[in-house]
């Protein structure tokens, strides 16, 4: 029967959907503990609990339900007749293992990053063509870089050259305009 | 007798003797575990190798003080069968049931008497159930590991493991309960009564 109920919350009185079988049916479903109920159904079931003096008995009366379910299913699951896994062991035990390796140095450890130490024949492929195309992509940028550097220290020592021999030849053009006096100023 | 955790060591220095006693030790553990778990695809036997084959080779990153040997085999072969199951191929191919699936799952309505009838019922019951409810029930009914390592193998909380056991137990139920005497049988709201009776 469902239960009416209180809401502090809401300071209204509200009706609850869930009755008596309800609950029970909700601890069946999802165990005694009700904080480990989903959040949609914890409210309710707080909400039981506090407006049903029954609630508890309830909740203790499918526990010791449940725990005599456990024990019978844990019986019964042990009775199971043995599966023989004799040829799995024969099998397993036949395959030959992969050589055990100590410390590994970092050469070894990036040769079985390139190379692949694993079943992966993608990797295989990918890992080299990656590192090549790496290697080949800062050597492009450094080589540029390099190049380019002396390039413009090249052109910027070749200006100044030119620059000096300019301003050489306008003050020659100027010097031979200007009168000595004016140059030296009134006495 | 030599502990896992001596085993291990050697095992971590290449000795394949000590590896050969491990499998031998947890063969039938992991085996029934990822049968279970695959639900007796073939694939269990190549998952199983898989599981062995990373003792020999992560041998060094167990630690003892984190986690018993059985425990943490068992949390490889969980994560190698979730992956396995994952695919697409296997979702597909899970929920196939054969005519004598349908004839046993039939049976639960009638009275079992037959041992062996009832263990068939259990072994389809359980296969039946969902991925992650019949790994908490192996873990816990069959393979003997208590609510918080079961956890631990299949990442999950110790909450969140008994929820699962919980709606496990409810499909379950279906096979213990015929055995049940029929005076047995009381409703939960009647035993409360009673108890309701006794305490007043």
């Amino acid at each position: 029967m469902p239960n009416k109920i209180d809401d502090p919350q809401q300071g209204s009185n509200m009706q609850t959907t869930i009755s008596d079988e309800q609950f029970i049916s909700i601890l069946r479903e999802h165990g005694t503990d009700i904080e480990a109920w989903p959040a949609a159904l914890l409210v309710e079931g707080k909400t039981y609990l506090q407006n049903n003096e029954r609630g508890e008995n309830l909740i203790k009366t499918i526990q010791s339900e449940e725990n005599e379910l456990d024990m019978r299913l844990r019986n019964l699951v042990k009775q199971l007749p043995p599966h023989d896994f004799s040829s799995l062991e024969r099998k397993i035990l036949s395959q030959s293992l992969p050589e055990k390796r100590g410390n590994l140095t970092w050469v070894d450890t990036m040769n079985d990053w390139l190379f692949g130490n694993e079943k992966m024949p993608h990797a295989q492929l990918l890992r080299p063509s990656i590192a090549a195309f790496f290697s080949m992509t800062l050597g492009i940028v450094s080589g540029s870089l390099y190049s380019l550097n002396n390039l413009e220290q090249e052109l910027s020592s070749q200006n100044i050259e030119d620059e000096l021999y300019l301003m050489a030849l306008t003050s020659e053009i100027k010097l031979d305009n200007l009168n000595i006096t004016e140059l030296e100023g009134p006495e | 007798m030599i502990t896992d955790e001596k085993l291990m060591r050697r095992v971590c220095d290449g000795d394949e003797n000590a590896y050969r006693l491990l499998v031998s030790r947890h063969i039938t553990s992991i085996g029934r575990y990822t049968m279970r778990l695959l639900n007796g695809r073939q694939d269990y036997e190549d998952i199983s190798q898989e599981v062995f084959l990373r003792l020999w080779l992560k041998a060094k990153t167990w630690d003892p003080k984190s986690a018993k040997l059985s425990t943490w085999l068992h949390r490889i072969a969980f994560n190698l069968c979730m992956d396995y199951l994952r695919r697409p191929s296997q979702r597909e191919s899970h929920s196939d049931l054969k005519e004598s699936d349908i004839d046993a799952v039939q049976a639960l309505d009638e009275p079992v008497n037959d041992v062996a009838q009832r263990f068939r019922q259990l072994e389809k019951l359980i296969s039946e159930l969902p991925e992650s409810q019949r790994s908490a029930t192996t873990l816990v009914y069959q393979q003997g590991f208590a609510n918080k390592e079961a956890s631990e193998i299949m990442g999950i909380s110790v909450k969140a493991l008994e929820s699962l056991l919980s709606r496990s137990r409810k499909t379950l139920r279906v096979l213990v309960s015929s055995e049940s005497s029929k005076a047995e049988k009381s409703s939960p709201l009647e035993k409360e009564e009673k108890l309701y009776a006794k305490q007043n």
